[in-house]
Formats: C-alpha cells, structure tokens, sequence
C-alpha cells in the first residue's frame, strides 16, 4: 500500500484464557454506538438517496455555479451548479458500493487461504505466505493505476485491483489467529474425534477467527474508502458526471481559489467522518476482543 | 510483635464496575523464623491475601482492615514509605518465574536490580549475588548472570527468582505457588534450598499453596482459606491428626495415596465456590457432610479451639469423625 | 504385563517406539513439550547428523523405544516428569503425532501413517479417544454442550435427532452433569465441569481405549477426586481400557493395574502398579516417589545437582 496502509492487529490471547472478564456489549459503548449509527445512517441515505435528495444529482446550470449556502441549497452548489447536498447524498452510494466491494472480495479470499494454509501448514504455507509478502510490498494505488491503464477506467478496475491488494493484510490476521487456534486442544479433539479437515475449518475455526476478521474488516473499510477516493481524484476512478466524493475533490479543486471551497470540503469532510467512523467502530470491537492494535 | 498481622482483612474487588468482596475479614499473623502455609482452592483468595500485602491488587480494589509490618500499617504507607517496604522489607515469589521476569534483560540485570535501586555500588551487587546463586544450588553464577531466562530451565529460573527475592534481605517472603509449574523433583530441591535460606535469615514466610500434603510438610502452621474466608489456622504437625475444619478434613483425604489405592476417593461433593458466591451462614455448608440447620442460617465465628482457630459452630462434636476421615479410615459423609 | 498376554488380544499395543523431531537452528523450532539446549547434546539425547557443523539440523529423540501392551479393561499409567517423552507417546496413539519408527496397534490391527484418509481417521475415532489436561482450551467456546456431543454422535451413529438428544442426555448423566447444562457455553462451566463435558465427548464415540493426558493434573483437589471416581465407574459400567499419563503418582496408585515410568524419552521401568510403587527398582522411580508430600514427608534434595537439568526452555 502506498500512503495509506491497512493496520494489522496482534491476535488475541488464546481462547479459553481464565480471565474474569465479561463480554460487556458493544451496546454499552457510546463511541461504538455512535459510529455504528453513523455508518447505518450512511447506508441509509445511500439507499433511499432518490428519496431523500432533494435534487437530482446532475441538475444544475452555470448560471447558479459556485453559489453559497442558501435555503434552496443547503449546502451551496458546485461549479457547474448542482446542488451539492444532493451530489453528496447520491455519491455515498458508490463511495459507499466500492469500499465494501472491496472488503467482501478481499475477506472472502483472504479468510479462505489464510484457514486452509493455518489448517494445511508445510509448503502451501509457505508459498502463501510469500506471495502475500509480495503483493504487501506493492502500493494498493500503483497497482490500481496499472489496472486502468490496462482496462479502462469506472469502478471495477480499481476495484479488483485494490481487493487483490488488501487480500493479504485480512490474510496475515486471519492466518496468524487460525494458526493459534489450531494449536489448541479443542481442535486435536475434533481431528482425533474423526471430524473430516474441512468441517474442522469451516465449523470450529472459522467461527473463532470471525471476531478478528470483522475487525481488520471492518478497518480496512475505512482505508479502501480513501484509495477509492484518491483513484477517483485522480480521475482514474469513476468518470464524471458521476457523484462520487473522491470525484468532488477533484472537480471542485479549481473552484478554491476562486473562493469557493464548498465542494471539495463538504466532499472531503465526508470521507473523513465515514473513514473516523469506520476506524472508532473498528477499534472498539477490538478492544472488546482483548487485542490491540500492532 | 509479629512481621506481619493481617487484621480482620477484607478485599473488594472491582467487578464488571461493582464492588465485590472477595476475602472477608482474615485475621492472621506470621511470626518472625515462622512459615504459616495458605491452603486453599480456586476462588479462596489465598494468592489475593499475599497482594494485598503488597499492595498488588488490581485498579479500583478496596481494602478494610488491617495489615501491618513489625506494627506499622501497610495501607498507611505512603508511595516513598511503600516503596522502601518493597525494596527492603518483604519480598516476593511468583508461580511462574517466566512471566515475571524480563525476558530481554540479562538474568545478572533482573538479580542487581533492586540492589542498584538501593545505593549499592555495581561491584558489590555482582558480589552479593554471586553469593545468592550459590545459596539456592546454582554453580557457575559468572556465566549464569550473562544468560538470559530463555536459556534456563524453569527449575533454574524458580531458583533465580528466589535468589532474586533473597537479595534484598527482606524479613517478610511472600512465596505464591512457587513450586506448582515445577517437576515434583525440582519441586523438592528447590523446598530444601528455600527452607534452608529461610532458616538462616529467620525469615518469616507466608506461603500460598493448594497443595496441602506440601504447606504441612514445610511450614509451621496452615491457614485453610475457602471462599474468601479463613476457615481453619492449625499447626502443621497435628493437621492429620487433628484437622479441625470439614474442609480440611475432606482435602486430606480426597487426595489419593502414592501408598495405596482406595476403593474410592472421599470426594467432597460439589466444587469450590469463589468469594462473591457465599451465601448467609457457613461458608462451606452447602458441601458439608456434618451441616446441620444452624450452619446454614448463622455464620461461624474464627474461634480458639484445641491449638488452633476454626470456624464451625459443631467442631467439638465432630472432632473425632474428622480425624478418622482426613485418615481416610472413614467415608466422608 | 498380564501373565495372560499370549492368550488375550490387547487392546492396545506399542512396540519399539520412537519419535525423532528435528531442530533447526534455535529453539524456537522445538515441540511444545519438548526442548533442545546445549545441554543436552552432552547426555547423547540431542544427535547431530554427520558431517554439520554445530547448530545446523540437530535432532531431539524425544521417545525411543518404547514397547508395552495393555489388555482390554485394565489401565496402563505412563509416568513421568516434563520431558520424559510421555505425552509424545498418547498423541502417536491417537493420531496426533506420526512414529518416526515403530508399531501401534489397536486391538491387533496395526494403525499405518501412510497417508490416513477421513474415512480412516473417522473409523479409528471409534477406537481410540483422548481427553486433554487443560479444560479451558478443550472445548469449542463457541460450541454449546449438546451441539458438542451432537456433533460427535452426528458424525459416527446414523441417529435421528431424537435418538441423538436422548443419548447426549444420557452422557451428561454419566459424567454426573445436569441436563440444562446441555444448552450452556463452556464459558459458565467451571474446570470441573469441563473436563467431565470432554469426558463425555470422548465417549460418545465409544471408543475401546481412553487416554487421559494428565487429564485431572489441572482440576482442584476436591474435584480432581471426583473426576476419578467417575473414570472408575465409567470402567465399570463400559469395560473401557484406559492409559493414563500423568506426573502424579499418587494419582496413578489410585486408577492404573500397570504402570511405566518414562525418562528422557524411554521406559526406565515397568509393572503392575502395585509393585513399582511399593518395591521400585529403578533409581529415578525411587526419586520420584521420594519426591511426593504425603503425610509424614519432608522435602529431601533428590535430583542431581543444578546444572544437569540442562539449560532447557
């Protein structure tokens, strides 16, 4: 990864560990429920967008270009005149759709050969691992580049892209947390129990690698989200007139020195807020798995 | 004056925010040359008591009572006050010498420590313990202080730690299960050694255990704790003659004989249950063989009885069933 | 072991034993129960192959030759301290660890470790089940009780659920649990509880032999003697054969006919139970049982001096 790199956690202490402490809910944490309403809300709004919006996202006319906050326009407009209120609404959905692409490939992939390689140990291990070392060692965004370059621009280029190289960070966790449980008696009983391998990994290690999982997921989404938003920044992303945040930085960056900040800001100020939400939901739900942060 | 008193000591603990006690008013004391053995299960807060003495307890922990140090109250120390008690006047050993122990630093660091920390110079701290390693049985101390704890076995390492807590000539030791990650025969050595050192410094020591037929064989006195409370504070030498507790009665003779099988073990129904689970009345009469209605209803006073203290409102009547029982010569029921 | 041996089938058999692990470099590579150390390449336990230099591939012999038989309902005791080899030699009987040479064999049919397919493993778990020492980490956390012996039944009995529910009723009430305690999570189970719940689980295979790996050495007291009781009367009641590892002699006065003291890796002595421990023969037995407080016991100075327990992890 390039600028931004994924944080990777330290496993949690062994199942099992005789420590007095409860589970207390995530319900109980304010930040956690603060976040997570945040981020339903988000959803939320990028579902019902054509409901919610209160204009379409390409009206406009130049004429009304660069306007300041108003009651028609509660958040002004952009340079060529549509409401930025509604540009931002309509762009959660592809800020929001890109990300969590990203995160389901990449988890799907990665949780997979993390537990077959924890579970098969030996060479495919290994060869695993160091093709996962390679894929670190190349930034998410170059790699993104080259896809466009290669298929064109849009969503699905840097997508794939970006999922093959946030694979083996949710890999490194998943396996590292697989391999400390296997070692533990409960998964011996089920071998000698007679309990075919699969069943092993898909009913006893999977379910206990899932708290970390969601974590580095649920993480890692914030990071996915800013990648997104630098390729489409650097137009290599979705196309205009599409909305989409990363876009709107980019296209209203002209317009700040004429003295109209509004589009870049209100864009940029909403990919901060969801990516903080995504990392405070993400934190607390390690702290209540007892790791931490590496 | 005893080294150490602990007066009517209670200990609540901080759990998921609410204050719950977890040792209720043990009243002890350790003479000095005298080794008193804590005995007692998971949840009996015998190994809590030994920090509460030093002041180890978790965040949020509250402590009434009493604990004093040749007369001086502990829990009125200040931080200088405390800190100099922990340098120099009691001492501590822990069940697993690798947890404890910095495994980065050089096992000749983690021994001059507390030494440097008091004033003495680098050449004399080597000398002292030098001198250390050879009283608890390890030669070639030089090289010894250049390793590191990865390379030493946990035999050694248990024996490093003792070196390490004898180094500070403190008066009081606190040993917790010292010996409970060793091998049985490391496990003798390293008693023989320790019982030796104490001996020579008249150290007095509070040792916690769960092992019963171990506390008996080396200390002066047991203190049987269950629950949180003290149950039962006897000499060693007439404790399988005279136990003077049915808890006490039962441990002894739930455990199997290396001499003989018996036909079944005297289990004491149920488990142990921790502090926070005691209801009114006896502590233990929800296990008891011997309970009686009033057990149940009216808790038992820690009273003088024979040459000790118990707490049972029927331990005259019972005396001479629980002799035969901690004998194993009858059931436990 | 039996004068009977010729004529009766064991139920389990071991003969010439041995397991090689090898070490790269530092000891991060050694086996959890077993260590390497300069130390012990002095006492011939640690082999360098010919030709390398120090430090490069070594080999710890963590059992060798190791031969015994145990007929079908007794039990067999395997004795030792950390490093004996004695766990090693549970998990190649049940599967866990492959022989570097020698036989097991199973109510006289040989177990093979060419590769074992799942089929192979399954019918194997009908012979053979182990229960761990530590009931914290034997059981699925996230597995309720009945799920958990559900999914043993599930998977070697073709049961309806109803056949299936009433006998994991009836487990619990053989390893003396309530039967609401089907529907909990290992976490509001104590120690106790836990390891009747993995005793339970072992026999709902129905396996022919039992191994208890240090199986009460984690439990209190009080508990440990009732978990004893109950693998008496589990023999009783099932015929089951049993192999006990433990460092505890005690404990292996009071549930084993035959016993076999382990050290360093091979069998220093062996007999009924009775007779090693009244008469032992060997030294290092004799050490141990010197070792154990018992009433009327003062710790001696018994093994060798400090530095020959070797500068192992």
């Amino acid at each position: 990864m390039s600028a931004t790199a994924a944080p990777v956690l330290a496993p949690p202490p062994a199942a099992g560990a005789r420590r007095g402490r409860r589970r207390s809910t995530l319900l109980r944490d304010p930040v956690a429920v603060a976040a997570g309403l945040f981020i339903l809300g988000l959803v939320a709004v990028a579902v019902l967008a054509p409901w919610i919006a209160p204009y379409s996202p390409s009206a406009g006319s130049i004429l009304s270009g660069n306007e300041g906050i108003s009651s028609a326009h509660w958040l002004g407009t952009d340079s060529f005149g549509r409401d930025l209120l509604s540009r931002l609404i309509f762009g959660a959905r592809l800020s929001l759709l890109g990300p969590a692409l990203i995160i389901a490939i990449s988890t799907l992939v990665g949780a997979t050969l993390a537990i077959a390689a924890a579970w098969i140990g030996g060479w495919p291990d290994q060869v695993v691992s160091r093709v996962a070392d390679i894929l670190f060692a190349f930034p998410g965004l170059i790699f993104a580049m080259i896809a466009v370059s290669m298929f064109g621009a849009g969503l699905i280029a840097p997508v794939i892209a970006l999922s093959i190289s946030y694979t083996p960070y949710l890999m490194r966790v998943v396996r590292a947390a697989a391999i400390q449980q296997r070692a533990l008696p409960y998964v011996s009983a089920c071998y000698v129990e007679g309990l075919p391998a699969w069943k092993i990994c898909l009913r006893h290690l999977l379910p206990n690698v899932a708290p970390i999982l969601l974590v580095q997921a649920t993480l890692s989404f914030g990071y996915a989200l800013v990648d997104l938003a630098a390729i489409s920044y650097l137009g290599l992303g979705v196309q205009p007139p599409a909305a989409e945040w990363g876009l709107m930085v980019s296209e209203g960056q002209s317009s700040i020195l004429a003295g109209h900040p509004q589009e870049s800001l209100a864009a940029g100020v909403m990919i901060i807020l969801t990516v903080v939400a995504f990392n405070l939901l993400g934190d607390r739900l390690a702290s209540r798995q007892g790791m931490e942060l590496a | 004056m005893n080294v150490l008193e602990l007066d009517a000591l209670a200990v609540d603990l901080l759990v998921e925010g609410r204050l719950s006690r977890v040792i209720h008013e043990v009243t002890l004391n350790v003479a000095e040359s005298q080794a008193v053995g804590l005995v007692g299960e998971s949840g009996a807060g015998k190994s809590m008591t030994s920090r509460a003495v030093m002041r180890l307890l978790p965040a949020g922990a509250v402590i009434h009572g009493d604990i004093r140090f040749w007369g001086r109250s502990v829990l009125a120390m200040d931080t200088g006050q405390l800190r100099a008690f922990r340098l120099r006047d009691a001492a501590m050993i822990f069940q697993d010498p690798r947890a404890h122990i910095n495994p980065v630093r050089t096992i000749g660091d983690f021994l001059t420590e507390a030494l440097l920390e008091r004033g003495e110079s680098r050449h004399r701290a080597d000398a002292i313990v030098s001198g250390l390693l050879s009283a608890v049985g390890i030669t070639d101390a030089a090289r010894r202080m250049r390793q590191y704890p990865h390379e030493l076995s946990g035999g050694l390492l248990q024996r490093v730690m003792i070196a390490a807590a004898l180094a500070i000539e403190p008066k009081l030791l606190l040993a917790d299960e010292p010996t409970t990650a060793l091998d049985v025969t490391t496990q003798s050595d390293v008693m023989v050694n320790l019982g030796t050192q104490r001996r020579e410094r008249r150290l007095a020591m509070l040792f916690i255990t769960h092992d019963l037929e171990l506390a008996a064989a080396v200390c002066d006195r047991i203190a049987v704790m269950y629950a949180g409370y003290l149950v039962e504070d006897s000499p060693a030498a007439s404790l399988h003659a005279e136990a003077l507790h049915p808890y006490t009665a039962g441990l002894l003779a739930s455990r199997p004989s290396p001499s003989a099988r018996s036909r079944r073990l005297a289990a004491i129904p149920g488990r142990p249950l921790s502090a926070f689970e005691a209801g009114d009345g006896c502590v233990f009469a929800s296990r008891c063989p011997f309970a009686v209605d009033r057990c149940r209803a009216e808790r038992p006073m820690l009273r003088e009885f024979a040459s000790g203290r118990v707490a049972c409102h029927r331990v005259e009547e019972i005396r001479g069933r629980l002799s035969a029982v901690a004998s194993g010569t009858a059931a436990y029921e | 072991m039996s004068d009977k041996a010729a004529d009766v089938v064991p139920a389990l058999q071991v003969e010439r034993l041995r397991k090689v692990f090898p070490i790269r470099g530092a000891r991060r590579d050694a086996p959890a129960e077993v260590s390497a150390g300069p130390g012990l390449l002095g006492r011939g336990l640690i082999t360098r192959r010919r030709g390398t230099r120090p430090g490069a591939s070594a080999e710890l012999v963590a059992v060798d030759d190791v031969s015994f038989a145990v007929p079908p309902g007794r039990s067999l005791a395997v004795v030792g301290e950390s490093g004996s080899g004695k766990t090693t030699v549970a998990r190649m009987i049940v599967g866990l660890e492959r022989p570097t040479q020698g036989r097991i064999l199973v109510a006289g049919r040989e177990r093979s470790w060419r590769h074992v397919s799942s089929r192979e493993r399954r019918r194997r778990a009908r012979e053979v089940q182990i229960i761990f020492q530590d009931p914290y980490s034997s059981l699925d956390p996230r597995q309720t009780v009945r799920k958990c012996l559900d999914e043993a039944l599930r998977l070697h009995f073709d049961w309806n659920g109803d056949r299936r529910n009433a006998r994991v009723e009836e487990l619990l009430e053989q390893v003396g649990l309530a039967r609401r305690q089907a529907d909990t999570l290992p976490r509001a189970l104590s120690g106790g509880q836990r390891q009747r719940v993995a005793i339970a689980r072992a026999l709902a295979c129905e396996p022919r032999v039992l191994v208890c790996d240090e199986a009460v050495a984690s439990l209190d007291v009080s508990i440990q003697a009732q978990v004893l009781n109950l693998m008496s009367d589990i023999r009783d009641v099932t015929g089951v054969t049993y192999l006990f590892i433990s460092h505890d002699l005690a404990v292996v006065r009071q549930v084993s006919d035959d016993v076999i003291v382990m050290r360093t890796g091979h069998v220093v002595e062996s007999g009924p139970t009775e007779q090693v421990l009244e008469s032992p023969q060997h030294p290092y037995t004799k050490r141990l049982l010197a070792a154990i407080p018992r009433p009327g016991w003062r710790p001696t100075a018994i093994s060798d001096a400090a530095e020959s327990t070797g500068p192992a992890a």
